[in-house]
């Protein structure tokens, strides 16, 4: 299946429009800091992009570890951020997940996310551990508070 | 198009090659645009049974693993969602004429065009608010 996709850049003016709703945000003046977030079911990923999204940030998503592990490594995209649900179907779990991004991409701050309680041994070499059902509002601080 | 989130026009976007998906959600987003992504007929499925969701057009490949492939979805949103557009798009001809003859909204060839996609998204969605003025 191929991967190709032709853009025509400024063709649609949409991207200005973009960048206009994102300079009316207060604290938003700078480029907005991309997130990639990982997350098996649709729903939940769904809000949470959107909450994500409606506080400023760009939102790439991904259904499995393979998937966001294949968005860092065509591109990179900029991420400077990876959300990540820990227990999703798929070759890896969020915390192998992490690991593995943490080894190549010390850089990228990374948040786990749960509805199951694990210790801080498991995820302590993250930026950060959320129980599920997610707080948007306490995790969009926390998330700003990572990026500045 | 509009600034105001809440008339923003939603596109469910269905393709399962997330190098594939990504781009063309990014580029609908910065047209202006509401994505919802979906894996699979089975995440797409589950949006549209979401009550609070609203989708105004589904956009999705032909071709994808699992028990129902885009034409499945297309059927199932007829019998559930009538009213509702779908645009299919495929790689092989054949498939991309089949997907014209089930959905009079008809189809676009993969690899994605970018404008393209957003052309027939936008004449979809114009032609359905003309639609829903003589209403």
């Amino acid at each position: 299946m191929t991967r190709t996709l032709r853009h025509h850049a400024g063709t649609s003016g949409g991207r200005a429009v973009v960048q206009a709703k994102r300079d009316s945000l207060p604290g938003c003046r700078l480029a907005p800091a991309t997130i990639l977030l990982v997350e098996d079911e649709v729903l939940v990923r769904m809000t949470l992009a959107d909450q994500l999204r409606s506080a400023g940030y760009v939102v790439l998503e991904a259904s499995n570890a393979d998937e966001a592990l294949d968005l860092l490594h065509s591109k990179g995209y900029g991420v400077q951020l990876l959300l990540s649900d820990i227990r999703m179907p798929g070759r890896m779990d969020g915390l192998e997940l992490a690991r593995s991004i943490r080894a190549q991409h010390p850089e990228i701050k990374i948040v786990l996310a749960s509805g199951e309680s694990f210790s801080a041994s498991h995820w302590g070499d993250t930026d950060g551990f959320f129980p599920k059902p997610y707080n948007a509002r306490r995790l969009i601080e926390h998330i700003k508070m990572l990026l500045g | 198009m509009t600034d105001n989130p809440n008339l923003q026009e939603t596109v469910l976007l269905v393709e399962d090659e997330v190098l594939v998906r990504m781009p063309i959600a990014q580029y609908l987003r910065d047209c202006g645009y509401k994505v919802i992504e979906a894996v699979n007929a089975d995440e797409a499925m589950a949006v549209l049974l979401h009550k609070d969701t609203v989708v105004d057009i589904v956009f999705s490949d032909i071709e994808m693993p699992g028990a129902i492939d885009g034409f499945g979805l297309a059927k199932w949103i007829r019998e559930h969602r009538p009213g509702l557009d779908v645009l299919l798009a495929g790689t092989v001809p054949r498939t991309v004429q089949n997907a014209q003859q089930l959905c009079e909204q008809g189809s676009v060839p993969k690899p994605y065009d970018a404008q393209i996609v957003h052309d027939h998204i936008k004449r979809l969605l114009d032609a359905r608010k003309a639609r829903k003025a003589f209403e």
